[in-house]
């Protein structure tokens, strides 16, 4: 990069050549990257951030594995499952794709080195006993350093699997261009990306990459609700901005997925989840401002249903001054089934008591006090929209030749809801099916010489050498920072969790003078870190998200998903309930196109099945909060005990069992 | 409250002094926190690291009053000086170049491969070293990383590096051939001198010394004999 200069110059790229371009270092760019190098292919792997220091380092680390918790959990069983919670608005290919391959994908990790507690018999993972979010089935197995036991294993899949990888480099986006020639894999698309442009911000370098095929896996984009959210900085929605400027359609990116039960006050902890409806114990209540009960049975309920009631008491004037509700969990602490309920929470969610006690003391970690609670932006349950191999699709259904998607990056798999512990699997799963494809696609198409993409590649580099061409860019005092800071407020006012059609249509305008100040504001010609060069990437990514997450969502005027839709009108009964849609988004002559998507809607009796189940939990729930003292406690002593599960002690019981066997047997 | 940041390249360091405004009374910021604030305010290009804010993802690492601390989870009084951690090349105000600490790993590991477990396996001492969030700050005072030229690369290794081994040593799974590889590559990186009086702390609890090198050192000798 040059110093700033009237005349204009061209950015000078180093060149490198690759087979495949991952995007990301999460567990979908660890996986899509492993999976296409131990193929044979040539990789580079690009993130902006130190590797794996990603989402799926910082989560949980739960992971949803098919039969870990029942023998009745049949492929058809979790893929119903996942399209039925998410309102049939996913993509049936997609979930089936995800039932089939949960088992590999856990192996992957084993081979990679997670280790997890084992039914001893079989060498399967052995699930929690309890479903999480939205399971018809236990199925989700948890690690004792959550998402940490996740990324080391992604660690030594990246380091040890013959990748090459650049920290600190920033994909600015991909080569894109109209399908010229027509092998077979490529008779259905009208475009072909053919690798991207790299900054490379420790060394100052712009690198050019050849590739035959790019996965994107550098999704999320909650950082555009900063600081309500729990997810990383770099969660900008890069992955979606990049993918629809190379022509791809997103689809459901109104599908933020909000978690109810986050920290609303000190700064140092807001945003930052400490609770899961499952978490509430049988007893917890949510309350607004004025004690008054808005919602109890909160373990029988949906995130979105919680996060709803929160938001729009926060509309209504019930919340307190900053918008929260308070989560109430002390009635659970009485009696026997207390102490037991204590441990299991201390056992399960150590992490989150531990934010609790520094943000709101000792009493509040003990739940002798409520806890003042608001939403928070997790996940977007949205994305690119492609098939079940991550081959990206453009608005005509076709696919974009050389073009992969995986994990957070891939629309269409959750719908509406995401059920708890999913995330995790499906980054492994759909990265290693994009790598394989993408490795796939490369073997065939080889045929590629820098002058055939010279033009393309010398169109984006003018499009990026223009922001250091311009002297007003040096001397102007807005900052890209500032208009994030601006954009990010106003997305949580418009296109929150609480939304209105006034409310999206304001947040519109206001995107668009953001959009205007972005057009000249501060840019930094200093070649090494460029900060305010990287602000303005991540500014313009997460307006572009903003805008298609408000387009989106105007085309929904009722609640469908974990926001609340608070201007809206319940159908009436004699018109029809449309059927499931998903919203899609295209990028058309730098312009946004916003359409409907029909979906298919599950079979009826499959639907009413699960509803009736989840139905069927809540009046428990409500039967067990009246029952006499004595009684109650006895059974959630029960519940809580089962759920504490300590398949430790439950394994050591059945190895000490079989050691007495085998001495019984040698007298 | 009053706090000094270090600012600028290698060749030109300064310290500017920001003036935090607290959120609210009495309010006691994380480092984070006044280096959010100070971008907003007055220094809309300062360059700094940050991912999650919840003490995991180990990247906002930076030294306060000399000493590595992760920016998010310290808090700060007046007259702390925060600044780029020392044991990596600065590339810009609190940004330092890290990649070269896993270089010295990279396709150097044995894969290990799981076994078919037959009974329940004892898998804590692993999980008692995946605490390691890969922050960096044991590399400060490090005996070993102390003789690596500050750019790098970096031939000798440090707690860290020697930690991701010996998770490949007491991996249940580790055949015979996978431990003498990892021995064999924490020699190259310096196991033996190492002084296991000078071990660095660990910030997230892991008993650096005895849970790492001490065993690291007690294999190699074991290998010889």
């Amino acid at each position: 990069m040059n110093e700033a200069n009237p005349s204009r110059q061209l950015i000078s790229p180093l060149r490198q050549e690759y087979d495949v371009l991952v995007i990301g270092s999460g567990g979908a760019g660890a996986a899509a990257a492993e999976s296409a190098a131990a193929q044979g292919a040539r990789v580079l792997m690009v993130s902006k951030d130190p590797i794996v220091c990603s989402d799926s380092k910082i989560s949980e680390g739960i992971i949803t594995v098919r039969g870990s918790g029942s023998d009745r959990d049949s492929e058809q069983t979790l893929a119903a499952n996942v399209r039925i919670q998410g309102d049939d608005l996913g993509e049936p290919t997609l979930a089936r794709g995800f039932a089939q391959d949960s088992k590999a994908a856990y192996q992957w990790l084993s081979e990679h080195g997670i280790k997890s507690t084992r039914k001893p018999d079989e060498g399967q993972p052995q699930a929690m006993s309890i479903a999480m979010g939205g399971h018809t089935l236990p199925r989700s197995v948890d690690h004792a350093n959550g998402g940490l036991d996740y990324s080391h294993a992604c660690w030594s899949a990246i380091t040890q699997g013959q990748i090459d990888y650049l920290e600190d480099a920033w994909c600015l986006d991909v080569y894109s261009a109209a399908a010229s020639d027509t092998t077979e894999d490529m008779a259905a698309s009208a475009r072909r990306v053919h690798g991207g442009l790299i900054y490379h911000a420790s060394s100052g370098d712009f690198i050019s990459v050849k590739a035959q095929a790019v996965v994107i896996a550098c999704g999320g984009l909650s950082s555009m609700y900063f600081p309500n959210t729990d997810t990383m900085k770099g969660n900008t929605g890069d992955a979606y901005a990049i993918a629809a400027r190379a022509g791809a359609q997103l689809i459901d990116m109104e599908q933020v997925q909000f978690i109810p039960f986050a920290v609303s006050h000190p700064p140092s902890y807001q945003g930052l989840v400490i609770g899961e409806p499952i978490s509430a114990g049988a007893l917890g209540v949510i309350r607004d401002a004025n004690d008054k009960i808005l919602k109890a049975e909160i373990m029988g309920r949906t995130r979105a249903e919680c996060a709803a009631v929160i938001a729009r008491a926060a509309a209504d004037g019930r919340a307190s001054d900053n918008g929260s509700c308070y989560l109430d969990l002390s009635e659970n602490i009485r009696g026997e089934s207390g102490r037991v309920f204590v441990e299991l929470m201390q056992n399960k969610i150590p992490g989150l008591l531990k934010i609790v006690r520094a943000a709101m003391g000792p009493k509040a970690a003990q739940f002798k006090q409520a806890w003042q609670v608001r939403p928070s932006a997790h996940y977007l349950m949205g994305g690119v929209q492609a098939s079940e191999l991550g081959e990206a699709l453009d608005c005509q259904q076709q696919k974009i030749a050389g073009l992969y998607v995986a994990g957070q990056a891939l629309g269409g798999l959750h719908g509406s809801n995401r059920l708890g512990s999913t995330s995790l699997a499906e980054a492994i799963i759909f990265g290693r099916r994009a790598g394989k494809a993408a490795h796939q696609f490369g073997e065939k198409n080889k045929n590629l010489s820098w002058n055939d993409i010279a033009e393309l590649e010398a169109q984006v580099l003018t499009g990026y050498s223009d922001l250091f061409n311009q002297p007003s860019r040096v001397s102007s005092k807005t900052y890209p920072i500032t208009i994030s800071r601006q954009l990010q407020k106003a997305a949580w006012q418009g296109i929150g969790p609480g939304r209105t059609v006034t409310g999206v249509a304001q947040a519109l305008s206001q995107f668009e003078v953001y959009q205007q100040q972005l057009q000249d504001c501060h840019i930094d010609t200093d070649p090494i870190w460029n900060q305010s060069f990287m602000d303005y990437i991540e500014c313009r990514n997460m307006l572009f998200c903003a805008q298609a997450v408000a387009r989106s969502a105007q085309l929904r005027t009722h609640s469908v998903g974990a926001h609340v839709q608070l201007d809206e009108i319940k159908p009436s009964l004699w018109r029809a309930t449309p059927g499931p849609y998903s919203s899609a988004i295209s990028h058309q002559q730098g312009e946004l196109k916003a359409r409907k998507l029909d979906r298919q809607a599950s079979p009826w009796l499959a639907r009413n099945k699960i509803a009736l189940q989840q139905n069927g939990k809540i009046l428990m729930f409500k039967i067990i909060r009246r029952l006499p003292f004595k009684l109650r406690d006895k059974i959630l002593y029960r519940i809580y005990h089962r759920a504490l599960g300590q398949p430790d002690q439950v394994a050591e019981a059945a190895a000490t069992k079989n050691t007495q066997n085998i001495s019984e047997a040698g007298q | 409250m009053k706090i000094t940041i270090e600012r600028g390249k290698p060749e030109h360091k300064k310290d500017v002094v920001y003036q935090y405004e607290p959120h609210f009374n009495k309010e006691r910021p994380m480092a984070l926190d006044v280096l959010l604030q100070a971008q907003e305010r007055e220094h809309p290009d300062l360059a700094y690291r940050y991912g999650c804010r919840n003490g995991l993802c180990g990247i906002c690492t930076v030294d306060i009053n000399g000493k590595p601390r992760l920016a998010c989870r310290s808090k700060v009084k007046s007259g702390d000086q925060i600044s780029a951690l020392k044991t990596l090349p600065l590339l810009k105000d609190l940004v330092v170049k890290r990649d070269e600490v896993n270089r010295q790993l990279i396709g150097r590991l044995p894969m290990v491969k799981p076994v078919a477990v037959k009974q329940q396996q004892d898998h804590r001492p692993l999980q008692s070293l995946n605490r390691c969030i890969e922050c960096y700050a044991c590399l400060h005072r490090c005996p070993a990383h102390e003789k690596n030229p500050i750019q790098g690369p970096f031939k000798y290794g440090n707690p860290y590096s020697f930690l991701k081994i010996q998770r490949v040593l007491i991996d249940p799974s580790a055949s015979a051939n996978d431990k003498q590889r990892a021995i064999n590559l924490a020699r190259e990186l310096g196991i033996e001198d190492y002084d296991a009086e000078k071990v660095p702390g660990c910030g997230l609890g892991i008993n650096l010394k005895k849970e790492v090198i001490l065993p690291l050192q007690q294999a190699s000798v074991d290998l010889n004999s």
